[in-house]
């Protein structure tokens, strides 16, 4: 990293200048005006640690992922337990350095048989080995493979889910990596099972409608009849459906069912309104349209993120998963960092995804800069969510925000020393501000120990996670209080 | 059940029991299982035609028939579609401009009513509705008509429903042929999505609810009379947007720095153009589907001909007007479609790697397997105050043997369009670096991309290919090993005919593949 310090100081600025935009509000953003407004003492039980109607705060579970990995021998930072120190990737996390934990060294056990990418999305996602459709014969690996089963974050939403109008939320700010085959795990981290993805999606105003459109109402909006009429024809789809599952087989009988669990949040969606049980809920500003191009990334992630805090904070949802970038990451996200006559090492390759640039770089410079958006990113998102008070602390303190990936090291596909960020403490469940260092064998270093603590920090009732070589029971005891 | 069905029925249920002499080989038994959704394009096309009106808008369906022959309905995708029909059916029927000739009665009326959704429902099940799912829509309607105080908008409530219904979202195949009236019904379904990408008209469907369309001549007919349609138009070209992506074409970002010309209306009309080129050639003029490969002739709108270096032309700039692209750059049919040339194109860069897969397994179904688990895959740093073209940048690829024993496949026919940038446009030269676009294809060799074009149009594999595409297409899935003679067959077929597309697809559409019900994948496999 030594070479290039010029354009060090040229990239610095930019990325100076991105964040200065950023605070500005820019480009019909949210803005910061509705995140962080205070918590009314009246919608609190009057000690702050729950709602009014005397129910605790709820735990939220959020996945914040990239794709690519970082670099696993530069992440680990210095010093263990609380005494670590950020380093060059993790200087983001400075600010909220007591509220996140880092896991390093552990080991996503992959079967390496297939393409490591969504080799490694199911089994960070789904503690799985990928199926392959039966048809495929040898090109394409990508296009062909799908989760066996659900992700973890849908196998929180079957609980924490059953609450909100949405059971989870998929939202992300780039353009997924696209499948024309039948398998779309290299599209979607999130999957119900086989073939079952759950799309994100990442164009603002199509998601601020979504959320906050003609749906949206607080308790406060006066009664309407459509609403009950909406509810009484997707009961007719639903007894359709139904009468059609009698005739069908069990794969076709799931690919109904996972229709109709849709068609539950929906008529849920549809008939809940949004909690003011805290004043925290806001409705956010107008987001501007379309499909975000390289350059906006940033801004489409800080949109983005802060319209899942506000959905979380609105409680229209418990339980999100946020894509930064799909497995693999092949959106150009570099354009975000470089000014445009940036020098690059890579065949003059500006513009090519970031995939390709760091395949062909390795762990030059620009490419650290572009791991280190991810991470930054990320600390984006959490701090908007610590910045949403929630009683006594924030809507951070009750959430657990999983930050990681689906490979440990993109430009050569290692799986050893996984991205493993855990931010919030799930209302106090988990022991935050940590750095855990794990080593020893397979079983010990099992990157799905990390998921699996958080599931028994959620409060799931099972007793192990994942399938065949990811299986595991044994959570990482010093990151559960 | 008509005689020529019989036989090979029994060929195909009884499985084991092969007769060689039979004079007509069943072939390949097929299907990926009993339900498939619709694409976002069939669930477009057959609410326009149920409804007329402003078209969905739907972000999160599934776009190729690989993907719906085995995706569900997923939970974004349900909400998408309850706002989009509800937002469809309140425009078409309660418009007091329109809705009385929509509907065809007064709604004020019961038996109106009933009529209107009785008849809209079956043609959007493509099937008879029996009375217990005629009374579940009629109550939303009348429940819907209580609360809203408007007889029109409880039926357009309803009409909303429907849409939403797995029977109108899924298509159902039937997997045995002993019912006449099911597998005709099967049939027209299947047959109307193959030509035209839609669901069934009135007269197709009429003949599958009568259980005639088992019969060979009426099937026959309504092969001949689906492909003579308009129609069969879109519904081929849709064959081809689906199998080389033109759907993407409008989603691509390229780097605004580089490419300012490179705007979302652009890419529009790329993606336009190509369609109108296969439209005009494949389709309208019955060409030759090789000579797609080759040629000049195209069609170009203002942005479009500027894009090409060619003079602006047409009444309005959106107009697309025939014209000939420029006589002096190497650009010269398929390969030379600024839309095709972006969609294989970096954000900022040409990759000569993508472009040459691209015609090595897309367009001649070549096997390029996936990349090894490799360590290094950094290619040699440029060595200061030198310019390296793309060839000599991405040496490394075919000399490392690692990376050579896939690359060789790919990248040295990429380099021969590297006279287009990542959006198309023409250059001599790379950063000042004067290009050599030469190489060749299976020891044929080539100067540039015109002479690639010419090698391609003149390949032995390419029609093949093109079949193999257009079975997958159908069956929403890859074509399995004991598929393989048959396919052949097809590809001969399709050769003795000229390579005439319409042909192909009505010579399809009447093979007892596509005639016999479809069964489930995994039995298809041990057949």
């Amino acid at each position: 990293m030594n070479k290039r310090t010029t354009n060090t100081r040229t990239t610095n600025k930019r990325a100076i200048m991105s964040r200065r935009t950023l605070l500005r509000g820019a480009i019909g953003s949210v803005g910061s005006v509705s995140i962080g407004l205070p918590a009314l003492d009246i919608m609190c039980n009057g000690n702050g640690t729950a709602w009014a109607d005397g129910l605790p705060f709820p735990k939220r579970f959020l996945i914040y992922f990239w794709g690519n990995g970082n670099e696993p021998e530069a992440w680990t930072p210095a010093g263990v337990g609380r005494d670590w120190v950020p380093n060059f990737y993790l200087s983001s996390l400075t600010p909220l350095k007591d509220k996140v934990s880092i896991v390093t060294g552990t080991q996503l056990p992959i079967a390496r048989r297939y393409n490591p990418h969504v080799e490694g999305a199911v089994g960070i996602m789904g503690a799985a080995n990928p199926l392959l459709h039966e048809s495929y014969k040898g090109s394409k690996d990508w296009d062909f493979m799908t989760h066996p089963g659900p992700t973890i974050d849908r196998v929180v939403a079957a609980s924490l889910g059953k609450q909100t109008p949405f059971s989870s939320l998929e939202l992300g700010a780039t353009p997924a990596h696209p499948s024309f085959g039948p398998g779309q795990a290299v599209s979607f981290p999130s999957h119900n099972g086989p073939f079952s993805p759950n799309p994100y999606a990442f164009k603002a105003l199509e998601v601020f409608t979504r959320l906050f459109g003609p749906n949206f109402r607080d308790t406060n909006s006066p009664p309407d009849p459509m609403l009950r009429v909406r509810t009484s024809v997707l009961d007719a789809v639903a007894l359709d459906a139904k009468a059609l599952q009698q005739r069908l087989g069990m794969g076709d009988r799931m690919r109904l069912e996972q229709h109709l669990d849709g068609i539950r949040a929906l008529e849920l969606a549809i008939l809940r309104p949004a909690s003011m049980a805290t004043s925290i809920c806001a409705k956010p500003p107008i987001p501007k349209g379309g499909t975000p191009w390289p350059g906006e990334y940033a801004d489409n992630a800080r949109i983005m993120g802060q319209l899942m805090v506000m959905a979380v904070a609105c409680d229209l949802a418990r339980v999100g998963t946020f894509v930064l970038t799909s497995p693999a990451s092949h959106a150009n996200i570099a354009a975000n960092i470089f000014p445009a006559d940036f020098p690059f090492a890579c065949n003059g390759a500006k513009g090519v995804s970031f995939h390709e640039f760091e395949h062909c770089s390795g762990f030059i410079e620009p490419v650290r800069l572009v791991l280190r958006f991810m991470i930054e990113r990320y600390a984006e998102f959490i701090g908007f969510l610590d910045s949403v008070p929630e009683g006594d602390g924030t809507l951070l303190d009750h959430s657990v925000v999983w930050g990681t990936s689906e490979v440990a090291n993109g430009w050569n596909h290692k799986h050893d020393n996984f991205p493993m960020l855990v931010a919030g403490s799930a209302g106090g469940a988990l022991k935050t501000g940590l750095h855990l260092p794990l080593s020893g064998d397979a079983a010990t270093i099992n990157a799905t120990r990390v998921p699996f603590s958080l599931l028994r920090a959620l409060g799931m009732p099972i007793q192990s996670w994942g399938r065949d070589q990811f299986q595991t029971s044994n959570p990482i005891s010093e990151l559960l209080a | 059940m008509k005689p020529l069905l019989l036989p090979l029925l029994g060929l195909l249920l009884l499985g084991n029991c092969k007769d060689d002499s039979s004079p007509i080989d069943p072939g390949p038994i097929v299907a990926p299982g009993r339900l498939r959704l619709l694409t976002t394009e069939q669930i477009t096309n057959g609410v326009r035609d149920l409804l007329g009106g402003p078209a969905l808008k739907l972000n999160f369906g599934v776009r190729t028939n690989q993907q719906a022959a085995e995706a569900g309905v997923s939970a974004i995708m349900a909400e998408e579609l309850e706002a989009e029909s509800q937002k469809a059916a309140m425009a078409a029927l309660t418009d007091p401009k329109t809705r009385l000739e929509r509907v065809g009665c007064n709604a004020l009326e019961m038996p109106c009513r009933e009529r209107f959704l009785r008849s809209f429902m079956r043609r959007a099940f493509r099937r008879p509705i029996n009375s217990v799912e005629l009374n579940r829509y009629l109550a939303v309607s009348e429940t819907a008509r209580v609360a809203l105080l408007d007889p029109w908008r409880g039926l357009a409530v309803a009409v909303a429903g429907v849409l939403q219904s797995p029977n109108f979202l899924y298509r159902i195949a039937v997997t045995a042929a002993d019912d006449r009236v099911a597998h005709s019904l099967d049939l027209a379904t299947r047959l109307s999505f193959f030509l035209w990408n839609t669901i069934p008209d009135e007269q197709l469907l009429r003949s599958a609810e009568n259980g005639e369309l088992v019969d060979p001549a009426v099937f026959s007919r309504e092969v001949d009379r689906l492909t003579a349609s308009p129609r069969f138009r879109m519904g081929g070209l849709h064959f081809f947007s689906d199998w080389l992506g033109l759907v993407q074409i409008p989603d691509l970002r390229k780097d605004r720095d580089d490419f300012p010309g490179f705007t979302e209306s652009l890419a529009n009309s790329m993606r336009t153009e190509v369609e109108m080129r296969i439209g005009n050639q494949l389709f309208d003029a019955n060409g030759d589907y090789r000579d797609i490969f080759i040629g000049k002739q195209t069609f170009v709108n203002a942005e479009l001909a500027a894009h090409y270096g060619l003079p602006p032309t047409g009444a309005a700039p959106e107009t697309f007007v025939p014209a000939v692209w420029p006589a002096d750059q190497p650009r010269s049919g398929w390969l030379g479609h600024a839309g095709i040339l972006s969609l294989r194109s970096a954000g900022g860069g040409t990759s000569p790697t993508l472009r040459g897969r691209y015609i090595m397994s897309d367009l001649l179904c070549r096997t390029i397997p996936p990349p090894p688990d490799v360590t290094d895959t950094v290619l040699q740093l440029v060595p200061p105050g030198v310019q390296w073209s793309t060839r000599q940048r991405l040496a490394e690829h075919v000399k490392n043997p690692i990376c050579r024993s896939c690359h060789i496949n790919m990248d040295p026919i990429g380099f021969a369009l590297q006279n287009f940038d990542a959006v198309g446009a023409y250059r001599a030269t790379e950063d000042g670096i004067p290009i050599d676009p030469s190489g060749q294809l299976d020891d044929v060799p080539f100067a540039d991309a015109a002479q690639l074009a010419q090698v391609l149009r003149d390949h032995p594999e390419v029609p093949g290919c093109l079949v193999r595409q257009l079975f997958r297409y159908v069956a929403g899935r890859l074509e399995l090993e004991a598929e393989e003679t048959w396919l052949a067959s097809l590809e001969r077929r399709f050769a003795m005919q000229g390579y005439h597309i319409p042909a192909l697809f009505r010579d399809l559409a009447k093979d007892p593949w596509f005639i016999l019900p479809v069964i489930p994948l995994q039995m298809a496999a041990t057949q």
